[in-house]
């Protein structure tokens, strides 16, 4: 589904990924933990070129959207083309939702259909107000972002991804942002959709949630990966549990 | 010399101010368009990638916003710039539009930066491509941020197009100046220019009112900033 091979990623001299290789599989829930500063969400956002790193190579769906620049220094990213494509094959989840403001809930989620894939409104409609429904937002559809809560505003931004009918969905730290009681309804939406076989890749400091939901953990530090596998086995590692002994502080 | 009765020098000269109210509005729209379109151009190329283009608009905005509007009407009134006579008005369309540009432009951009870098990310995540979102995210909310700033440029040129009187362009101000010439009466000629001038800002006032209650509403903004945009109008 998703194949990475050798990415690096530096800001100005600061290497924020080492040589990192990653593999997802269709219907695999990954979740991505490990300390601020490790390098997870940038290797979430390279996965849909949000961030385009320095060399590597990854692939997508057995198309190869990124490869290391060639000898000229040349943009790794193959073409604008392939770039959209990209995104619309791959969804992402925010932590900061970034609903649009200016559009009503309804609006947002008929943006990528309608607009970026040309799909007509018509069509659209029945199945973002389903979305929502799957939610429990219907009733909210003409509401503006501004009025929802956090939880609600990130239910919306799923239901966004979800209307893009994406082969995987990324989600960056998906209920960073939110006060802690409305992390669960947005959680437990993200545990209903691994269920139905959606590629997830999550990147989250929620470890109940990663330990029960996902098929797969990747423990990163440091720009690399230092474990990964089952939740069982991966949560067993020693600079795992010194981690998240920080966290239950 | 003729004495005048109270009130009737505007009534004598009404329809002269009219037409230079008409003069002046009419320049002025010209000016903001040609205006807010090169310094649309002049903000990207601000902005753009190539340091030669941002070095071109950086020395573009230096160089008219450190100039007094009236010296680049005088330029092109009176020296003939490149073997080209023009008229008054032209020569003040062109002053005015190079003049404003420069301000436009900076307004722009800081309106174009200022635009949620997340939600230019989800435009991108859901695969649109550069022209869509520019049009569907960029535009929208650029424009909301850049309405007070840019209105308030607008009133500015309005006012500061009393400068064109003196190259001779028949605006509001030249049409005053000239019935005072002949009336003497000045106290009353003024106060007429003075309510029209302030007629056009107003309108101008109204339609930035109309704009922030719009897009305030659309965004569902909280319920002090509807309150301070309500008791403006």
């Amino acid at each position: 589904m998703i194949g990475i091979t050798g990415l690096t990623k530096s800001y100005n001299s600061r290497e924020v990924l080492k040589d990192v290789d990653l593999r997802i599989l269709p219907g695999e829930v990954v979740a991505i933990i490990g300390p601020s500063g490790a390098g997870k969400s940038t290797l979430l956002r390279c996965i849909n070129m949000l961030e385009v790193p320095d060399s590597g190579r990854i692939h997508v769906d057995g198309r190869q959207v990124f490869y290391t620049p060639n000898a000229r220094g040349k943009l790794g990213v193959v073409d604008q083309f392939r770039l959209t494509w990209l995104r619309r094959e791959i969804a992402m989840v925010f932590q900061q939702f970034n609903l649009w403001p200016h559009r009503t809930v309804l609006d947002n989620l008929l943006e990528g259909p309608v607009i970026a894939k040309r799909q007509k409104r018509a069509d659209a409609v029945p199945r973002a107000l389903e979305k929502l429904r799957s939610v429990g937002l219907e009733d909210k559809a003409d509401a503006y972002p501004a009025d929802l809560s956090g939880g609600q505003q990130q239910r919306v931004a799923i239901c966004r991804a979800l209307m893009m009918d994406p082969k995987a969905i990324l989600f960056d730290e998906p209920t960073s942002a939110l006060d802690p009681e409305l992390v669960n309804e947005v959680l437990d939406i993200m545990a209903k959709l691994a269920k139905t076989g959606m590629t997830m890749v999550i990147v989250t400091h929620e470890m109940k949630f990663a330990r029960e939901v996902a098929d797969r953990v990747i423990f990163m530090e440091h720009g690399g990966i230092v474990a990964e596998g089952p939740p069982d086995e991966v949560f067993q590692h020693p600079r795992l549990r010194v981690y998240a002994s920080h966290l239950s502080h | 010399m003729d004495t005048y009765e109270p009130g009737s020098v505007a009534a004598e000269y009404f329809p002269i101010f009219l037409a230079g109210a008409m003069t002046t509005l009419g320049i002025v729209a010209a000016a903001i368009v040609c205006a807010t379109v090169l310094g649309y151009i002049i903000a990207t190329l601000r902005l753009s990638r190539i340091r030669a283009l941002r070095i071109f608009a950086a020395a573009y905005v230096w160089f008219f916003r450190g100039l007094p509007l009236m010296l680049s009407l005088f330029f092109f009134y009176y020296t003939k710039p490149f073997g080209l006579t023009m008229d008054a008005f032209t020569a003040g369309l062109i002053a005015m539009s190079l003049n404003s540009a420069s301000f436009f432009s900076e307004i722009i951009r800081a309106g174009l930066k200022s635009v949620n870098s997340g939600h230019l990310e989800a435009a991108d995540s859901v695969g649109m491509n550069p022209v869509q979102k520019f049009v569907r995210v960029t535009a929208p909310e650029g424009i909301r941020l850049m309405t007070p700033p840019y209105i308030n440029n607008c009133i500015i040129m309005l006012k500061e197009s009393a400068q064109i009187s003196v190259i001779t362009v028949p605006d509001l101000m030249l049409q005053g100046q000239k019935a005072y010439n002949s009336t003497y009466n000045v106290m009353e000629t003024l106060g007429v220019v003075a309510a029209m001038y302030l007629v056009m800002t107003s309108l101008l006032m109204v339609v930035q009112i109309i704009i922030e209650k719009k897009m305030g509403r659309k965004m569902g903004t909280t319920k002090q900033l509807r309150e301070a945009v309500g008791s403006m109008a």
